[in-house]
């Protein structure tokens, strides 16, 4: 499944003011909840960040990319936000996230398809030129135009 | 005996590399330590599949960066599931430079490697094998 079937401008978050990792994953949670589909945002909270205290998901050059299958989801949902400034991650190269982009999937979905699209969307944002466009994006609608244009 | 903080595992798509994993996940539910899963966009094997080939090497490239990427996030299901924790890189090169280099930037205790039936055969795999022994600033655990 690629990322540009999943996010739509409504899904992307632009000079999120949060400054800490925890309350910016707790936006995010409550920004998907607010979109629907989320059964219980407190529990789909926790299990993120229960995950995350097992293995930081700060995959390098600047990115976050928390995920979780969770029964508090019936189908793949993604979040990218962009935090004003770069927050502190504890990603293993040390470097503070500038985009975080949160997928969730169903407990009982596709693992295949889950891990391919999470294969896919990390290659899409280890490209240096996406990441750039992105960070350079004057709207939620011009960050899904990126996505779409570096996926075909 | 020494205790494990951090565990690098070069992560590939071979079966002696889940093997590893397994063995990674078993020592860090022993130990507490970190698993860094690391893959590595291997240049050997792009080359030899570019010569083989049908396709280009971009291709190529963005097969071996997906698939690695989806080796990546099963182990970290795998390893999540069983309590262990474990971070990920991924990261283009010679595993024979990469996995010394990460393993020395993160102070690591033990290298884990698998050194099965491809790397036995596949001379490139025995010299990047014999080559991560020799440069890993620790030790280094051969699964066969």
């Amino acid at each position: 499944m690629k990322l540009s079937s999943l996010l739509t401008p409504d899904r992307v978050m632009l000079d999120v003011k949060e400054k800490n990792k925890s309350a910016l994953l707790s936006q995010m949670v409550a920004a998907l909840a607010a979109l629907g589909g989320v059964a219980d945002p407190v529990l789909l909270d926790k299990e993120i960040k229960e995950r995350e205290e097992l293995g930081n998901t700060g995959i390098g050059r600047g990115i976050g990319f928390p995920h979780s299958k969770s029964t508090q989801v019936h189908d793949i949902m993604v979040l990218l936000a962009r935090p004003a400034k770069p927050i502190e991650y504890g990603a293993i190269d040390n470097t503070p996230v500038s985009i975080v982009l949160m997928i969730v999937a169903p407990a009982d979905g596709d693992n295949n398809e889950y891990l391919h699209t999470m294969a896919r969307i990390s290659r899409l944002l280890g490209k240096s030129d996406v990441r750039q466009k992105i960070l350079a994006a004057a709207s939620p609608q011009e960050v899904v135009d990126i996505v779409k244009t570096y996926e075909t | 005996m020494k205790t494990l903080a951090t565990i690098v595992l070069n992560l590939d798509a071979s079966p002696d590399s889940q093997r590893a994993l397994h063995t990674a996940i078993r020592l860090s539910q022993l130990s507490g330590a970190t698993i860094i899963a690391v893959n590595v966009v291997n240049r050997h094997v792009v080359t030899q599949m570019a010569r083989a080939g049908d396709k280009s090497l971009p291709e190529i490239e963005i097969d071996l960066e997906e698939n690695g990427w989806r080796y990546l996030y099963a182990a970290e299901e795998n390893a999540k599931n069983a309590g262990a924790r474990i971070v990920l890189i991924q990261e283009p090169g010679y595993p024979e430079e990469i996995i010394p280099r990460i393993a020395a930037q993160h102070n690591a205790d033990l290298v884990i490697v698998a050194y099965g039936h491809r790397a036995r055969t596949d001379i490139s795999a025995v010299r990047s094998a014999e080559q991560i022994f020799e440069h890993a600033p620790c030790d280094v655990l051969v699964v066969k």
